[in-house]
């Protein structure tokens, strides 16, 4: 157990959390019931709560499923529930448009809603209805087909920006003020240590060494995958090292020709980043077609690659931009290309001792996209997804690398189609020929989210959409 | 604004009211059965599933389970003292598996603990051997079997054979719907709390208390009054927690009793997914005559379904689907037959609609096909063949408020269908990776419980001394706002403003024998016994209230002449001495005037002859029709709705705002059902897509950009309490709209010259394949004209 500190709503708490805990335990367990437990793998948002972190000088809030939200992580942070909006006895805006335009019928998902769009509200002062989407796409409701939730939207959107508009309550500048004393560690109040905490990467390194004794520590950065395996049973890792704490990687930096991207950056702060936006917008693409807001605020490309799933949307893009992955342990530094790390279904090259330390991304491709075909049209894992990179001499293809997901048991990158395609002419490419080339190289199977012959039809579709994209683009 | 106007606007403002709880929910204050506080004491119970989809039992192990840290009992067949029964109506399904399991994932044991995970981990521990039997795991196979499920269910009328073999065309399909997970936001759940002398108290999310009181009882060996059942709201039920929610609620009164402590049962969202039935995927073979101008003269239907492991509601649900085979059209000679197919899957159930989706599905699929063999507009087809007053349908009830080519004339202005058409073509000519395409669905919905004895409610109203004023009725409150309803009309019949009103908890000691809250008819019932109730004390009240008129004028006041409204009583004919509802109240006390009632309705007219399939099972219908405009995407066959109109018929409406939130609701649910909720098993029976990553209900973005509902009176010459219409089961049918849109985007492909064959739900693969037959098609047509 651990007696962690953080503040819920208007007030500063030290509780005892257990370190396999969820925030949604806690919350509830403190009589916060508003998050409520709808799915508990982060998929419907009905236990959405909205977690504060310093950025700098202030306070950043973001909507996190705390289902997935490892307790011990609460420590130090500020924790919003739909219990702490309202103040006096007065309505927070979003709690009073949801509630007057009858945002809710049995109202079950009603306080997850109402946090999604607080923190969207909370972290941008004039969104867009496609921000608005995005920040309530991860919110499932069976009742109201969403109609009038978007009233309630619209109403907020027309409102955000206009003098005397806010959405903070009038504790958050006080809690803001408080958080910039350091905070001591979270004291163990039981013999075995199971959730480290590092907030160095010295200090990781060191935990994570191999020649210690006990368990292997098993790394978490997002711990959206993680959290979801342990609440099945499929894994039961007894030691975590959260590396959520871990400033330096959560760094952006770049050169002419490449960017790097720390591992600690969640997939929201990677599709925010300007110089991601600029140089890749491929791989933001990928990004934000990833999960939902609440899961993109905590997950990272480092989690998405360790998970090693072959369909893995962010491990295709990687892969077809030819990433370079960097691993550290406390001895030695060494890199290795994405397509090389991952070595078998859900296995990888990640050695004992190792963790992901960041992303290096050749950035002077002259063209690269996404695609992503599911089920639904949003917050759906993949039926098969692809990303194709290309660099041009003149009017001829000078390189390319396309890569799939969902086709075989790894994410698989085409040689036989590149290599009809490497040297050629755009003009005379033929799409159709590349595309026929394509299905001979991947080995997909039937299941849930598509049959075999479904898939190997979608990767003819994507390699034609692929290069006919290029064409266009180039063409433009 | 006139005076008359005024007064007319005034005495309609009482149809408006906000949600009661809305307050509640969007602070985290309102409480679901997981957020109450936790009794001293409580325990928590898992259950132990079958593995096996079709067995029998040859032993089960716990005693390693009860070895486990916390685990205070594990619990089976044999500790049942009563009757170990599911289903009060066929007896066939059990509350544990006894013997031998019926379907992957049937109630086995059940461990008790001291926390939620200690329950959960030690049911590993618990060992059942098991000696499988050969499942049937599909319709196909069970028709093989011939596995039957309850008998065939028949309903015809006029010479079929006769008008067929006239008809100057005849043609013949099949269609066939899937299945759909509920997926209330809420899983089911029970907290039992065990009370003085055995007796207990079961806070249940069930629609249905009476039914879980009396399974209950009679499975603790109990009597009926032993046992109370509360509800006051679920997150959630769509039919789910109709039956559905009986066995847990049951379990967790088992394991209280034996214990001796409050216990709660909770599912996990891949437990509910998994083990709870689902709504009925059906399949339907017809022949259908019609003449040139495309009206039908006859159409025979053979539909089937699989039930599931149990019968639960699926005779039910069968009868339903039948008298909703001719959705909105006449028939001048119909033959229905219906068979229900027992599979070892999960118990198939309640779901919005009621197996009258699936009907209405393949006569939408054999109207669309009659339109195409003519080279007819589906649109004018379906005005063609939609009822006139007075035509009777299959069972023999006449149709009456028969709006619906009116409603479809509003809906072709509305949607500016001819523009939109057009629209469509010019798209699709000029777009050769996308298509557009338009989809109408019509409803004529039947509402009231088809077992016609079902229709009865029940309420009781008591004014307190201050004025204010509980109501109990036996409709549960699942977001559907019944109890806004019930409210409204209690403060209207009263004439107090609608802050005098609580409505309570539902509850088997206030108001016992309960249907369910089901078929649409929560508020129609409910609200019409609160009605009688308050109407009851109403007329007591008057008599006080005249006398007191009388003291302060010193003129009599007849009865008649008693005004209440706005929470003061006066005389029609001097309204400016006024008493105060709260002075009546507290003077009628006084006076030893009984200020409680407790009030009794059943739906006239309403008799159905199931043997036979005729009779008058409905007490009125409602109307409506939806138009869908869609994109698909050849390369993927995603698809995406561009547009919805809507018009609904809602009677009188007591509430337009919660009317609207029923039509939008279940216009996406239904559509969600027809396009991306897939359901499917692995080999032994197990649910695959058992949580919402994998089983996928629509999300904000799957809504239409342009959403247009118009809400008409219609008729409420046959409607329910102050002249309102059932709301909650008919728009889902909408949802098809979403449907036959895809199918004519995908008929595109080939220039509308073939008609494309493919089963719902329209997944993005199903219509990747389906385009890519059409295009086939087209390319031999072209081929062979060349």
């Amino acid at each position: 157990m651990l007696l962690i500190t953080f503040w819920l709503n208007d007030k500063k708490k030290t509780v005892e959390v257990d370190e396999a805990g969820t925030a949604l335990e806690i919350l509830r367990s403190l009589g916060l019931t508003g998050a409520k437990e709808g799915c508990g793998e982060g998929d419907c948002g009905a236990c959405t709560v909205a977690v504060g972190e310093l950025r700098g000088r202030k306070l950043r809030y973001r909507a996190v499923t705390s289902c997935l939200y490892p307790a011990p992580r609460l420590h130090g942070k500020h924790v919003i529930t739909v219990e702490g909006l309202a103040e006096n006895g007065k309505l927070n805006v979003v709690q009073k448009s949801v509630a007057d335009r009858r945002a809710m019928h049995c109202g079950f998902c009603t306080p997850g809603i109402v946090i999604s769009l607080w923190c969207l509200l909370a972290s941008k002062s004039r969104p867009t209805p496609e921000d608005a989407a995005e920040a309530l796409e991860g919110n499932l409701c069976r009742c109201t087909g969403y109609a009038a939730i978007n009233r309630a939207v619209d109403a907020l959107v027309a409102a955000a920006g206009k003098k005397g508009f806010s959405v903070m309550p009038g504790y958050c500048a006080l809690i803001e003020k408080e958080m910039l004393a350091p905070l001591a560690d979270p004291e163990k109040t039981g013999d075995e240590t199971e959730y480290l905490r590092p907030k160095t990467m010295t200090e990781a390194l060191a935990m994570i060494e191999p020649s210690k004794p006990g368990e292997p520590l098993r790394p978490v950065a997002g711990g959206s995958d993680v959290m979801v395996a342990k609440r099945l049973g499929k894994m039961a890792p007894k030691r975590l090292l959260d590396l959520s704490g871990v400033d330096e990687l959560r760094r952006v930096s770049e050169d002419k020709k490449k960017i790097a991207i720390g591992a600690g950056l969640t997939l929201t702060e990677i599709a925010e980043n300007a110089a991601v936006r600029r140089l890749l917008p491929a791989l933001r693409g990928t990004v934000k077609k990833m999960a939902s807001a609440q899961i993109r605020n905590v997950a990272t490309l480092a989690g998405n690659l360790v998970s090693a799933s072959p369909i893995a949307d962010s491990v295709t893009t990687l892969i077809a931009l030819d990433a370079t992955v960097v691993l550290a342990s406390a001895k030695k530094e060494r890199r290795v290309p994405v397509e090389k790390f991952i070595t078998g279904y859900r296995r990888t090259d990640l050695r004992p001792g190792e963790i992901v330390i960041s992303f290096e991304i050749p950035t002077d491709w002259d063209y690269a996209d996404f695609q992503k075909t599911a089920k639904r049209n949003c917050v759906d894992i993949a039926t098969v997804n692809s990303a194709g990179a290309f660099r041009l001499a003149g009017s001829r293809v000078k390189e390319a690398r396309v890569a799939f997901g969902g086709v075989a048991p790894t994410t698989v990158l085409l040689k036989k189609t590149v290599r009809y395609l490497k040297g050629r002419r755009l003009k005379d490419i033929d799409p159709e020929k590349a595309a026929a080339l394509a299905p001979s190289e991947v080995a997909p199977i039937s299941d849930v989210r598509g049959s075999k012959a479904y898939r190997l039809a979608l990767v003819r579709e994507h390699m034609i959409r692929h290069l006919l994209r290029l064409a266009a683009r180039v063409e433009a | 604004m006139s005076k008359k106007m005024a007064i007319a606007q005034r005495s309609e403002a009482w149809r408006q009211a906000p949600h009661p709880d809305a307050g509640l929910h969007v602070t985290g204050e309102a409480k679901f059965i997981a957020d109450e506080p936790r009794p001293s004491g409580l325990c928590f119970a898992a259950v132990v599933p079958s593995a096996e989809a079709r067995a029998k039992i040859a032993s089960i192990d716990a005693e390693e389970a009860l070895k486990f840290p916390g685990v205070i009992a594990v619990l089976t067949a044999k500790d049942i003292p009563g009757d170990n029964i599911a289903n009060q109506v066929w007896k066939d399904e059990p509350v544990l598996a006894a013997d031998e399991v019926n379907y992957n994932g049937e109630p086995v044991a059940v461990v008790v603990a001291g926390t939620e995970a200690a329950a959960r981990n030690a049911r590993g521990l618990v060992k059942v051997k098991y000696r499988p039997l050969a499942p049937c795991l599909t319709l196909e196979e069970a028709r093989r079997r011939k596995n039957f499920l309850g008998g065939e269910r028949r309903i015809a009328r006029g010479d079929v054979e006769a008008a067929l073999a006239k008809a100057p065309h005849v043609i013949e399909g099949r269609a066939s719907s899937g299945s759909q997970e509920h997926f209330y936001l809420e899983t089911q759940i029970c907290r039992a709390v065990p009370e003085e002398g055995g007796k207990l108290t079961l806070f249940s999310s069930t629609q249905s208390i009476s039914e879980v009181q009396e399974t209950a009882a009679r499975m603790l060996g109990r009597d009926a009054h032993d046992v109370t059942v509360d509800v006051k709201r679920l997150g959630g039920g769509f039919g789910g927690k109709e039956n559905g929610a009986i066995k847990w609620a049951c379990l967790a009164a088992l394991a209280a009793a034996k214990t001796g402590r409050p216990v709660e049962l909770r599912l996990t969202r891949e437990e509910d997914v998994s083990w709870t039935g689902k709504r009925h995927p059906f399949t339907g073979h017809y022949r259908v005559g019609f003449d040139h101008d495309g009206r039908v003269l006859a159409y025979d239907l053979n539909i089937e379904t699989d039930g599931g492991a149990y019968v639960d509601l699926t005779m039910a649900i069968l009868e339903r689907a039948m008298l909703h085979a001719d959705n909105a059209y006449y028939l001048p000679s119909a033959r229905i037959i219906g068979r229900a197919y027992k599979t070892n899957s999960p118990v198939n159930t309640a779901f919005r609609g009621f197996g009258a989706p699936q009907g209405v599905f393949i006569i939408e699929r054999a109207i669309e096909r009659i339109a195409r063999t003519l080279g007819l507009d589906p649109f004018a087809v379906r005005a063609r063949n939609a009822y006139r007053e007075g035509q009777p349908t299959p069972y023999g009830q006449p149709v009456r408020d028969a709006h619906l080519p009116t409603l479809l004339a509003r809906l072709r202005k509305n949607s500016n269908y001819d523009a939109l058409r057009r629209q469509a073509d010019r798209f699709n000519a000029a777009h050769p990776d996308h298509k557009r395409g338009l989809g109408i669905v019509p409803v004529k919905f039947g509402v009231s419980f088809t077992t016609s004895f079902l229709n009865q409610g029940s309420a009781l109203v008591w004014v307190y001394t201050d004025g204010s004023v509980s109501v109990t009725h036996g409709g549960i409150e699942m977001g559907q706002e019944v109890n806004t309803k019930v409210a409204q009309v209690t403060a209207h019949a009263l004439g107090v403003p609608l802050s005098f009103i609580r409505v309570e908890s539902a509850n088997t000691k206030r108001v016992a024998n309960a249907p369910s809250t089901a078929a649409s008819v929560g508020a129609d019932l409910n609200g019409q016994a609160a009605r009688i109730a308050a109407e009851t004390v109403r007329g007591r009240l008057a008599a006080v209230a005249a006398r007191m008129l009388a003291a302060k004028t010193g003129r009599r006041v007849p009865l008649a002449r008693v005004i209440f409204e706005d929470g003061a009583v006066f005389d029609k004919e001097g309204p400016a001495v006024r008493v105060s509802f709260r002075e009546v109240a507290c003077r009628a006390h006084r006076d030893r005037v009984d200020l409680g009632a407790k009030s009794f309705y059943r739906t006239p007219g309403v008799k159905y002859d199931q043997k036979n399939g005729r009779g008058t099972p409905f007490h009125y219908f409602v109307n409506g029709a939806a138009l869908v405009l869609t994109e698909i995407e050849l390369a993927t066959g995603s698809s995406r709705m561009i547009e919805a109109q809507i018009v609904h018929e809602t009677g009188r409406s007591l509430n337009k705002a919660i009317d609207l939130g029923q039509i939008e609701g279940g216009f996406l649910q239904g559509c969600g059902w027809m396009t991306i909720e897939e359901m499917i098993c692995g080999r032994k029976g197990e649910v695959l897509t058992s949580g919402p990553s994998t089983y996928k209900i629509p999300t904000c973005r799957d809504l239409p950009a342009r959403l247009r509902i118009e809400m008409v009176e219609g008729g409420c010459r046959y409607a329910s309490v102050y002249g309102s219409k059932a709301v909650g089961e008919p728009p889902f049918i909408y949802g098809e709209a979403a449907f036959l849109a895809i199918k004519d985007a995908v008929e595109a492909v080939a220039g509308h010259c073939f008609e494309a064959e493919f089963d719902a739900p329209a997944t993005p693969e199903t219509v990747y394949r389906a385009i890519g037959e059409m295009a086939q098609l087209g390319e031999e047509a072209e081929k062979s004209r060349n």
